[in-house]
């Protein structure tokens, strides 16, 4: 007995030393909801984008544009300033109203930021490389007509072991020529947290 | 004379020409445009087929907890390291080797 019981316990210590280093992982749904710690996740980006898309498609200044000019909108988007206490990236959201802008068929949208100049430095290239026939044009590009742009807000209150997060996502398209605000949309979300 | 008139001729038809080769609708500064992304080509073409990671650090409590753990080790060794450093210096069998007046 006194020899068995040293092993037993090495044995002991072993399988809890192994089932504590098994790490799972499984695949899960895109679409499941899984709230771990309160913050900012998958699911408020998610829900956020939806809601924005249906506010953005079905409001009357898309309407208002095509009666007016007889063509589709343009579209650039702008920025989106994150002033919540997290690091949410934007462009999880704004991704997906693009998406839905250029599968609607009923807006355009046009290249913005870092990925416009390598377009544009593309282009540059061509002129010295390319032949005449297939080098791209300068001053060719379309203009937009709608500039979005956006805000995040955020609010938290937090007391002993509990904590209530409020965010407010502000998403706005103005007339770049006017400076007419046409839409403005937003996605509030509220958390109760209790560790 | 001659070169002044030349001159004149030039600068007003020289817009008129560049005008001309303009395709309908084209921007009348694109060439200014082009200047200015002509001298950015230096990189561009490293910048090919690569990926940019503009990655960030996603808060994990376990990886905070390790990264504490760390800090919390490191912080005591030097703790120690230092000790044993101003030990060298102070002579235990010295008088007074207790007072902080005495101390090196």
């Amino acid at each position: 007995m006194k020899t068995l019981l040293p092993i037993l316990m090495m044995a002991l210590v072993a399988s809890l030393w192994t089932s504590s280093c098994n790490r799972q992982v499984q695949r899960i749904d895109t679409d499941t909801t899984v709230d771990l710690s309160g913050r900012w996740n998958d699911t408020d980006a998610r829900l956020t984008a939806a809601e924005l898309v249906t506010e953005v498609m079905s409001q009357p200044w898309l309407d208002n544009h095509m009666r007016r000019t007889g063509e589709r909108p343009v579209i650039i988007v702008g920025m989106v300033e994150n002033k919540s206490h997290e690091h949410i990236e934007a462009e999880v959201f704004t991704k997906e109203l693009e998406k839905a802008f250029i599968k609607s068929g009923r807006v355009r949208v046009v290249q913005a930021g870092e990925k416009r100049s390598q377009i544009r430095r593309e282009r540059a290239d061509q002129q010295e490389n390319s032949s005449a026939s297939t080098m791209k044009q300068w001053g060719m590009e379309v203009g937009a007509d709608y500039m979005l742009q956006g805000s995040i807000n955020s609010i938290m209150d937090a007391y002993k072991r509990k904590k209530v997060i409020y965010y407010q996502i502000d998403m706005e398209m103005s007339n770049i020529e006017t400076n007419e605000k046409v839409w403005i949309g937003d996605k509030k979300i509220k958390k109760f947290v209790k560790n | 004379m001659k070169t002044i008139t030349l001159t004149s001729l030039l600068f007003l038809f020289l817009p008129g020409f560049l005008l001309a080769q303009l395709k309908p609708d084209q921007n009348p500064r694109a060439q200014e445009s082009y200047a200015k992304y002509r001298q950015q080509l230096e990189n561009h073409e490293q910048s090919m087929g690569t990926t940019a990671n503009l990655t960030y650090e996603a808060y994990d409590p376990i990886l905070e907890k390790k990264r504490k753990r760390q800090d919390r080790r490191e912080f005591r060794q030097e703790l120690r390291l230092e000790r044993a450093r101003s030990r060298r210096y102070n002579n235990l069998y010295r008088p007074y080797y207790y007072d902080p007046y005495y101390r090196w």
